[in-house]
């Protein structure tokens, strides 16, 4: 029997954001769907394109994962966890209340009845608690199918609170990506921190040894280029288990694959290719008088060209010299995978490097 | 399906829940009961609207219950300082599929549970708290609505800002035409429910097209004559177009007619027959509740039982039926079973009687059932004799007749006095019945009746020695010379044998005579019983 929850792992530039918009586009018109995201930005997207692909589609909702939390649990069954309290805003700013207990309200709740977001994904799970998982029911009659787009991103008790969804029956189909796993929900959380980031990638394996989801990987990227994507596919080892990834991308230009460039060679490169510029962060290349995007911002992103400046523990990975953390692994991955055709790393001093430096003029 | 309504703070209404059945429920009760009441709060937290009108701009400090503006102002004169006094009518839902968004835990159950509802609060408004304090301060006994806010939300604590589209609700009121159309709030979110996306679709398209055309082909001409004016600003010429704003919408232009005569213009009654048949024609995607205002009003007898069975094939078809009524008529087609007995701002719990007595007050309906629920307390006599006879002893007795006292004596043929005694049973009214022996021995009667009798129903009935009924028990005790010219017979004729002849004659001569006569033992103790 298939689950009801799959996971669908997906590489970067595998379209797949466009493979929920495509199956809501072929659903029945009054199919009842709600996609679910993290970021703002995808929530756009998403918005951006079901307007575009399903625009006749009615039955459509997407969510932030917190509004999610607050309108499908905490709101309507808040009174379970404590009686006559409502809830009446967000509070993003207030620090852990490690020292409130986890039956108080003053955990979760301001005195003005706004909730912590820090801790909203635990009060949700306090509220699925207390009112005996009611909220399942309720949202099974509501929704024909629920979709989590960059399920990566979920941490702390949102795995929990995922976890009740995926035992529920409820038809979940997630999309994500281990190897962009480089934001979270709530990084604060101590709850199910071995699974943050990357770490979830574990958690999905052992629901599926458990029979709770299945697993489908989607290889095969429409974005990068062969070189890249099998450059991107290195930085993560076979222990990984992730398959290859297949590039369905055959188009050529003046300038394709993997390039390093010296230092003051930069300028005339980015002249000539108009490549995304992309560092770690606002602290890398200070000096630099280039226009930057930091790697986590980048992600989502497609573009011809792109143009990284290293961090230090990248230069000595590109050296040869070391290896990255999973972390510093995934922040590459996604600042690598934005390329359809070319990838520069400004770095002096490479000469024994595989990849072949660019030359001015050539 | 609504399963019940609390209502706090609302009109006559202090704190009731008032649990509903599926199908038809009936509410009756005496003017100024509270009925009508229920309703308007029911269509209140249901539709946002009040009597066709928005609730924020209806609210008046009316809306609140005496009493507890009454406890309020006295509890602040003391110098407590109370808070003031709000609203809150809560509709819980039964489970059900189309509901699920209005699910949640918000609601006043106890223990804490959830299920499909919504709730309407009016409530003082925090952001003003310096001047509703201004304003208790002063010399009044009003409710300062100004700084109150309505807040209507789901039992999921989602706010409501209109009425929600799984739920559809007919109200059908046949006492009042409020606007000269007829069209109504109601009426017309009737209309809407009753036509099919696409027929609505069609319509706003083919009006939008009938107006385009009325610009381009009609108005043009104007439109030359027009841009011929000069002197206007900026040289901007001007032009008139057809208003295609929201506001001119289809919905606006259409006024339903009946036959050739428009609706407003229509009988009441055949006004309440439309909204009832559009009312039926519903669609199935939402919880479908109607709530009927005395459907007897304007009508005939004819036209009365056509529309009740007009009502009894809506209620077969999921729709919720609240009905009120000052018609026995209506109540015992429709069925006893579905009565709810409404007094001074208290509704009675649902009454269980057998199906044996709902059927047989639907095939004689003419009975007066109402008088029994309604009267606070019952003389059940089985002829006008009786009845007459009833009242002249009671006068006797108190010097005001007995319905002074809240004590209605109603005749009801012999057959029938079991389900009467049923009805009062179930309804716990105070009851005594009198009945003639007939045939039958004391003992036999005492019987027959046994299952009947409770504390408050008790049965009266005379001496075998004295008769087998009334004429010759009221002639057993009395001189016969007396009777005789009580009833103002020659010295031939003998007394017992003309009121036997004569019953009703008597018994209206004997009332009507100044000249004092001895009661019948068992008429003094019903009298007695009925008066303690």
């Amino acid at each position: 029997m298939a689950s009801a929850a799959e996971l669908t792992l997906a590489v970067a530039g595998s379209r797949k954001t466009q493979g929920i918009v495509d199956q809501c586009a072929n659903a029945p018109l009054d199919a009842r769907i709600l996609i679910l995201t993290y970021t703002t930005n995808n929530q756009n997207e998403l918005k951006a394109r079901i307007g575009t692909y399903a625009g006749d589609h009615y039955g459509i909702e997407i969510q932030g994962w917190f509004a999610f939390l607050i309108k499908h649990i905490v709101r309507p069954f808040l009174p379970f966890a404590f009686h006559d309290r409502k809830l009446r805003g967000f509070d993003f700013y207030t620090l852990p209340e490690q020292f409130q207990r986890v039956t108080s309200p003053t955990r979760y709740l301001s005195n003005d009845d706004k909730v912590f977001r820090i801790h909203l994904p635990q009060l949700a799970y306090y509220v699925h608690e207390k009112c005996d998982g009611c909220w399942l029911d309720r949202l099974s009659r509501i929704y024909d199918v629920i979709y989590i787009d960059e399920v990566q991103d979920l941490c702390g008790y949102d795995l929990e609170v995922l976890k009740i969804l995926i035992a529920s029956g409820i038809k979940i189909r997630m999309v994500g990506d281990i190897r962009q796993a480089v934001i979270a929900t709530n990084p604060q959380e101590a709850k199910n921190r071995k699974y943050m980031f990357t770490g979830i990638w574990t958690w999905f394996r052992e629901l599926e040894e458990s029979g709770q989801i299945s697993i489908t990987q989607n290889c095969e990227t429409w974005r990068c280029r062969p070189e890249i994507a099998s450059f991107a596919d290195a930085l993560f080892g076979p222990d990984w288990g992730f398959e290859a990834t297949v590039s369905k991308n055959t188009r050529t230009s003046e300038h394709d694959g993997l390039y390093l460039i010296k230092r003051n060679d930069a300028s005339e490169y980015i002249d000539q290719f108009c490549p995304l510029v992309l560092r770690h962060s606002a602290n890398s290349g200070r000096k630099l008088p280039y226009t930057f995007t930091n790697y986590k911002e980048s992600k989502g992103l497609s573009v011809r060209r792109t143009c990284i400046l290293p961090t230090k523990p990248i230069e000595e990975f590109l050296k040869g010299n070391g290896t990255l953390t999973v972390q510093q692994s995934a922040e590459l991955y996604v600042a690598v995978t934005r390329a359809e055709q070319s990838v520069a790393f400004i770095l002096d001093d490479c000469d024994t490097c595989a990849i072949p430096y660019w030359n001015p003029g050539s | 399906m609504i399963e019940k309504v609390r209502i706090r703070g609302y009109r006559k209404f202090r704190d009731v829940t008032v649990e509903l059945r599926e199908g038809i429920n009936i509410f009756v009760g005496d003017n100024e009961s509270g009925k009508s009441t229920l309703l308007e709060a029911l269509a209140l937290v249901l539709t946002g609207y009040v009597n066709s009108r928005v609730a924020s701009e209806e609210l008046n400090p009316f809306w609140f219950n005496t009493e507890i503006v009454d406890e309020f102002f006295a509890a602040r004169a003391e110098g407590k300082k109370v808070q003031l006094p709000t609203i809150s009518i809560e509709v819980f839902f039964k489970d059900d599929d189309r509901l699920q968004r209005l699910r949640g835990a918000h609601n006043s159950d106890l223990p804490t549970r959830e299920c499909s509802g919504i709730k309407i609060e009016i409530l003082p408004n925090n952001d003003y708290g310096a001047e509703l304090e201004a304003f208790v301060e002063k010399d009044t006994e009003l409710i300062p609505v100004e700084f109150y806010k309505i807040e209507w939300r789901s039992f999921a604590d989602d706010v409501i800002v209109r009425r929600p589209k799984e739920i559809s609700v007919a109200v059908i009121d046949s006492r009042t035409i409020r606007t000269s159309s007829g069209v109504d709030y109601y009426l017309r979110s009737m209309l809407n429910d009753t036509l099919t996306v696409e027929q609505r679709t069609q319509l706003s398209v083919a009006y939008r097209s009938v107006k385009e055309a009325m610009t381009t082909d009609h108005l043009s001409q104007v439109n030359t004559d027009l841009a011929a004016l000069k002197g206007l600003y900026d040289n901007a010429k001007l032009s008139l177009a057809m208003d295609q704003t929201s506001r001119t919408s289809w919905e606006g232009a259409v006024t339903p007619h009946l036959g050739m005569v428009p609706f407003g213009l229509s009988g009441q009654g055949h006004q309440a027959a439309v909204k009832i048949m559009l009312a039926m024609a519903r669609h199935a995607e939402s919880a479908r509740i109607a709530m009927i205002e005395e459907p007897e009003n304007h009508l005939s007898h004819t036209s009365l039982n056509k529309l009740l069975k007009a009502i009894e094939e809506i209620s077969g078809e999921d729709q919720q039926l609240l009905i009120t009524t000052h018609s026995s008529f209506v109540l015992n087609r429709l069925g006893l079973d579905a009565l709810r007995l409404v007094s001074d701002g208290v509704v009675a719990p649902m009454t269980s009687i057998s199906n044996d007595t709902i059927s047989y007050f639907k095939k004689l309906p003419g009975y007066d059932t109402l008088r029994v629920v309604l009267a606070s307390k019952v003389v059940l006599v089985e002829g006008a004799s009786d009845e007459i006879l009833f009242s002249r002893f009671y006068r006797d007795q108190y010097g005001v007749d007995p319905i002074e006292c809240g004590i209605d004596v109603i005749c009801i043929r012999g057959l029938s006095f079991k389900r009467f005694l049923e009805l009062a049973k179930v309804i716990n009214r105070k009851c005594a019945f009198l009945r003639d022996l007939d045939k039958y021995t004391e003992t036999e009667l005492d019987a027959h009746y046994a299952n009947y009798t409770t504390t408050s129903i008790k049965l009266f009935r005379g001496q075998v020695q004295h008769g087998s009924t009334l004429e010759p028990q009221v002639s057993a005790i009395n001189d016969e010379g007396k009777l005789r010219s009580i009833l103002g017979l020659s010295t031939t004729e003998s007394p017992i044998e003309w009121m036997l002849k004569n019953k009703t004659e008597a018994a209206l001569r004997i009332a009507e005579h100044t000249e004092s006569i001895v009661a019948p033992e068992y008429f003094l103790e019903a009298i007695e019983f009925i008066n303690g």
